[in-house]
């Protein structure tokens, strides 16, 4: 498995081939706001982060057709607490919905700025299960993060 | 109650640090609990069937047990756990297994 990371530097926590440093990923890119969105979702092979995982169904449509994906990322759920977890988790959920339902890509990464934000195989794989992915969703997002290296 | 009749459970082997070093066993214990506490909530814990079954203070490893159907949400809890009262906290699930014995 691989994991998406901020910082350089990082180890490779269990279950992690390689940490891929997003900066240097070249269709990485970070929405910051709901205007970003549907230009940075034409990129051809974009990997798209959008923080606040507020997605219409429009975009999701414009990521499919670009081949896109949209990066969940760990570190957005551990900079929250309580409620706003909770909220934020949900938010998760509706956003890989709406990606499987307009057939886009999903990768799943930690995003990490320190080592105190890596994660192991087995919890990322856990943080997919708890946002409904079934097993063969798990091995496809696997499959999206590799396919980012190249 | 017979055995057939029993829920099944599964443990989970975890390595907690606080502070880069493992918490003493009163302080391990209360992380645990009031961290899966505030994760899951009252009907959560109990729907959950979370047990901590034991805790080294030396090494920071731990068994909690949860229900079978349950282990993935008891994980991801396990990995939201961030920080403790100012301090860095982790608490990494190693393996799980159905028995104690074979973790």
């Amino acid at each position: 498995m691989y994991d998406i990371v901020m910082a350089k530097g990082l180890r490779c926590a269990k279950g992690i081939e390689e940490n891929l440093l997003a900066e240097s990923l070249k269709a990485f890119r970070q929405a910051k706001t709901h205007d970003d969105l549907e230009p940075l979702a034409k990129v051809k092979n974009v990997l798209l982060h959008f923080p606040q995982y507020e997605l219409d169904e429009g975009a999701c449509r414009q990521l499919a057709k670009s081949n896109g994906c949209l990066v969940f990322a760990f570190c957005d759920i551990l900079a929250e607490r309580g409620f706003r977890r909770g909220i934020l988790i949900s938010k998760m959920r509706l956003a890989a919905e709406s990606c499987r339902k307009a057939g886009c890509g999903y990768v799943f990464c930690t995003l990490a700025r320190g080592e105190h934000e890596l994660r192991t195989a087995r919890e990322l794989r856990s943080f997919m299960a708890i946002l409904g992915l079934s097993q063969h969703e798990i091995c496809f997002a696997q499959e999206k993060a590799k396919e980012a290296k190249k | 109650m017979k055995p057939s009749e029993r829920f099944r459970r599964r443990y989970i082997l975890f390595v907690l640090t606080c502070g880069g070093a493992p918490p003493a066993h009163a302080q391990g214990k209360t992380i645990i609990h009031e961290h899966f506490l505030s994760f899951f909530g009252e009907l959560g814990v109990s729907t959950l069937a979370f047990k901590l079954v034991k805790y080294d203070e030396k090494t920071g490893r731990g068994v909690v047990r949860c229900g079978r159907e349950k282990v993935e949400q008891a994980i991801f809890c396990m990995a939201c756990l961030a920080d403790w009262k100012g301090e860095a906290a982790r608490m990494e699930p190693v393996s799980t297994s159905g028995t104690i014995s074979r973790l």
